[in-house]
């Protein structure tokens, strides 16, 4: 008896499903939009190093930051953290530029980036403050991270690191118990969906051991007592211009685009001993989600799950009729509505003061009709 | 075939056949705004019928500012005729138009002469016929504006009839008639009333003061009042007075144009923007009594004044101080100073330099516009100086005529012999 209405259900799927492609059933929506429940993408990079010769850690950054922001990330979700000047440094042979490449292809200071947070601005005090939004009230907006739990964050730091420890500025250090920590503070904060956390530093992998707040997946650029290490140096330059491991990031990255499809282990994938001469390692256990089924622009990109209704499109069809279908009457006007002391009128869109409607015939008419009563005045005004 | 006549063929063939055969010259022309304002512009003329055919409220849009009889009985050509014969019949329209106002011109001419004939009881002969005729005819500006079919046309009709019934047919009240549906056409002409009542005064010997002033003024006021009531009959609202006199009493749609008006309210403070309106509306209505004054032919006195030249002079001030002024309105003015030929052009001293000045002021008007607004190298200091010296060339008209009818009246009244008239140095008068 039972598989009568089953079965009926199930066609009723299938024929929602082959007939109209825009006709959805509340539960596929609900399978979209449950897959990954973020609604904004934020992105934060930081680059710790002071110095002409730490050159890669910037030039990695911003190649990342120019890679967010092809991927649909707007400036005002992204937070960089830039702590030294490269591009105008004194010794720098090509002012006003950063490249990744010996080849220079790509400027990446170019003209159209914002950074938030800049030289000794970049400390550890801020960073903790950053992720957990504790700032004074006049702290501007622009440099907030203002996340909701809707919000899929992915936070990249590069610099020069250890075992636990993340140098900043050459000045101070920030440890793994702080940044779990702050994640925790987040988590409590509902400020999070997701954290994709990547680090590109020595001793990389040992910064997200300590964490311990769910939904994060974090990857590290090496192990513990390994180096990463930089890709290639720029003659013309005289610096490492990009390190290994972000080298092969954006390897695969260039590859992906705003609907590209790509999931994360293929990113992870790209880590092997022989690309990045150390031992990246990838923390999955507080992610919940398989990475094999995780987008890479859930992170990298802004891409929203867009559900499309069956809505009537017709403006004017809408304007002039109601829910129901029934024609509404026109030049509605609301009474005034007086709540004590305030009084709130709705007034309707076109209070246009005409008394009546009238059709265009009887207006020609009525014009008609004073050129009579104006020539008839003409022809008795007849003076001796 | 008379050489009025061919002047008369040729000037309407102009009007007729260059819009038939190429249309697009009327809209390319209704959107250089020297030429046409949004008062008067024939692009919102067609969006009226547009929205009259759709039963849309007229003046919903704030693009239509012409008073709803014009537009409601024009839009009968527009409708009931299927699309080419439409422009057709409107080129036509305009073209009977600047014909008849060219005929009645002819004979303002001649009444003229034959008024000053008799007062100053010398022979005086203007220019010939076929003269007037091709000043009005061939005018280019009162061409381009009739190719644009403006609608100020419709205002130099009714303002050259309201002065053909008055002088020709002797007639105060159908001249106020005509008045009143030129000033119900664009609010502009209202300050005529009083030039034309003085010329009424001193050109109808027979009739007395109370008669010519009071029935004039009533009959005016009746006019426009049967008017204003016909058009709130016909749109059901008093809307109709917002958009078309309110627009240019209080200068509500500030776009480039010709005038003085429309930079001072761009760049002003808004503080002082109800000052200026105020300022600019006097200064419209100011001049128009002392003009008539200083020109009135007082009977007790020798035959001194000319009320003619009172409403002349009366309506280039106005086209000067006027809130959204074509060259149209200068033109017209201009077509009606060769009637002036024998009293008061003898003694204009610098007619070389303000038709200079015209010129000047045509050639450069469009380039700074281009400029300022095209090209993006300009500002609108650019244009707006070239408006200034347009208002200045309205100024030396005035001064001009002015100094020569006086020095002519000074001649007059001092009965000056001819030979010392041109060692004559005026210095006061």
């Amino acid at each position: 008896m039972l598989v009568i209405p089953v079965v009926i259900y199930i066609l009723s799927l299938l024929t929602a499903i082959i007939a109209d492609p825009n006709v959805v059933t509340t539960d596929e929506a609900e399978t979209i939009i449950s897959e990954s429940r973020h609604t904004n993408n934020w992105a934060v990079l930081v680059s710790t190093s002071r110095f002409w010769f730490n050159y890669r850690h910037m030039a990695n950054v911003l190649s990342l930051y120019r890679t967010v922001k092809r991927l649909g990330i707007p400036d005002s979700q992204i937070i960089l953290m830039l702590s030294d000047d490269i591009a105008c440094n004194a010794r720098n042979a090509f002012p006003g530029t950063v490249f990744n490449n010996m080849d220079q292809a790509l400027d990446l200071y170019g003209d159209s980036i914002e950074v938030d947070y800049r030289g000794y601005e970049v400390t550890v005090e801020n960073f903790i403050r950053l992720l957990t939004d504790r700032w004074d009230p006049d702290h501007p907006r622009s440099k907030r991270l203002l996340t909701d739990e809707n919000s899929n964050i992915f936070i990249y730091l590069t610099g020069h690191g250890g075992n636990e420890f993340l140098k900043f500025q050459d000045a101070e250090e920030i440890g793994s118990y702080d940044i779990a920590d702050a994640f925790e503070q987040m988590h409590e904060k509902k400020r999070y969906n997701e954290i994709f956390f990547m680090i590109d530093t020595c001793q990389a992998n040992t910064m997200y051991e300590r964490f311990y707040s769910p939904n994060i997946l974090a990857v590290g650029s090496s192990r513990l007592d390994e180096s990463s290490y930089s890709h290639h140096s720029d003659m013309d330059i005289g610096v490492a211009v990009i390190d290994r491991f972000t080298y092969y990031t954006l390897d695969f990255l260039e590859k992906v685009d705003k609907d590209s499809k790509q999931t994360m282990d293929k990113l992870f994938d790209v880590y092997t001993y022989q690309n990045v001469h150390s031992n990246p390692g990838i923390r999955t256990d507080l992610f919940k989600r398989d990475v094999s089924k995780v987008l890479i622009t859930d992170f990298l990109g802004n891409v929203q799950n867009v559900v499309v209704d069956d809505v009537e499109k017709d403006i004017l069809y809408n304007a002039n009729h109601d829910e129901k279908g029934e024609v509404l009457a026109q030049n509605e006007s609301k009474p005034i509505v007086s709540y004590s002391t305030i009084q709130i009128s709705f007034d309707s869109e076109d209070d246009s003061h005409v008394l009546t409607e009238l059709s265009p015939e009887f207006q020609r008419l009525a014009g008609l009709l004073t050129l009579l009563f104006v020539l008839a005045l003409w022809l008795t005004a007849k003076q001796a | 075939m008379s050489k009025l006549k061919q002047v008369l063929i040729l000037g309407g063939l102009v009007r007729f056949v260059i819009p038939t055969v190429l249309p697009q010259i009327v809209s390319i022309l209704s959107s250089i705004n020297e030429i046409s304002t949004p008062v008067n512009s024939f692009k919102s003329l067609q969006e009226a019928f547009y929205y009259l055919r759709h039963n849309i409220n007229l003046y919903d849009g704030g693009v239509n500012h012409n008073p709803p009889l014009l537009v409601v009985l024009l839009s009968l050509f527009d409708d009931f005729l299927p699309q080419p014969l439409s422009a057709i019949a409107f080129n036509l329209i305009y073209t009977l138009i600047d014909l008849y106002i060219t005929t009645i011109l002819l004979k303002l001419n001649k009444w003229y002469n034959e008024h000053n004939s008799k007062r100053l009881k010398k022979e005086l002969t203007g220019f010939n016929d076929d003269l007037i005729a091709s000043f009005y005819l061939f005018n280019p500006l009162i061409i381009l504006t009739n190719l644009s079919h403006s609608t100020s046309v419709f205002t130099f009709l009714f303002i050259t009839e309201s002065l053909n019934q008055l002088l020709i047919r002797k007639n105060v009240w159908r001249s106020m008639i005509a008045l009143g549906l030129a000033t119900y056409l664009s609010f502009s002409p209202v300050f005529l009333v009083f030039p034309i009542l003085a010329l009424a005064k001193t050109a109808l010997f027979k009739k007395d003061a109370k008669e010519i002033y009071f029935e004039g003024g009533a009959i005016f006021i009746s006019t426009l009042g049967l008017l204003f009531l016909c058009s709130f009959a016909t749109t059901a609202s008093f809307q109709f007075l917002d958009s078309c006199y309110g627009t240019i009493i209080m200068f509500n749609k500030i776009s480039p144009n010709l005038g003085l008006w429309w930079y001072i309210f761009t760049e002003m403070f808004q503080f002082f923007t109800p000052f200026y309106i105020g300022i600019f509306n006097l200064y419209s209505s100011i001049f128009i009594l002392p003009l008539t004054l200083r020109l009135y032919e007082f009977k007790t006195t020798a035959p001194v004044g000319d009320s003619f030249l009172a409403v002349v002079l009366s309506y280039i001030w106005i086209s000067f101080t006027k809130s959204y002024p074509t060259v149209g309105d200068l033109a017209f003015g201009l077509s009606l100073l060769p009637i002036f030929k024998a009293t008061v052009f003898p003694y204009c001293k610098f007619t070389f330099i303000y038709g200079l000045t015209l010129l000047v002021c045509l050639f450069l008007s469009p380039i700074f516009y281009y400029c300022w607004i095209v090209l993006g190298n300009g500002n609108s200091n650019f244009f707006y100086s070239i408006n200034l010296i347009w208002g200045a060339v309205h100024i030396f008209i005035i001064m001009d005529l002015l100094w020569g009818k006086l020095t002519y009246d000074y001649i007059v009244e001092n009965k000056i012999p001819e030979g010392d008239r041109e060692k004559l140095r005026l210095t006061q008068i």
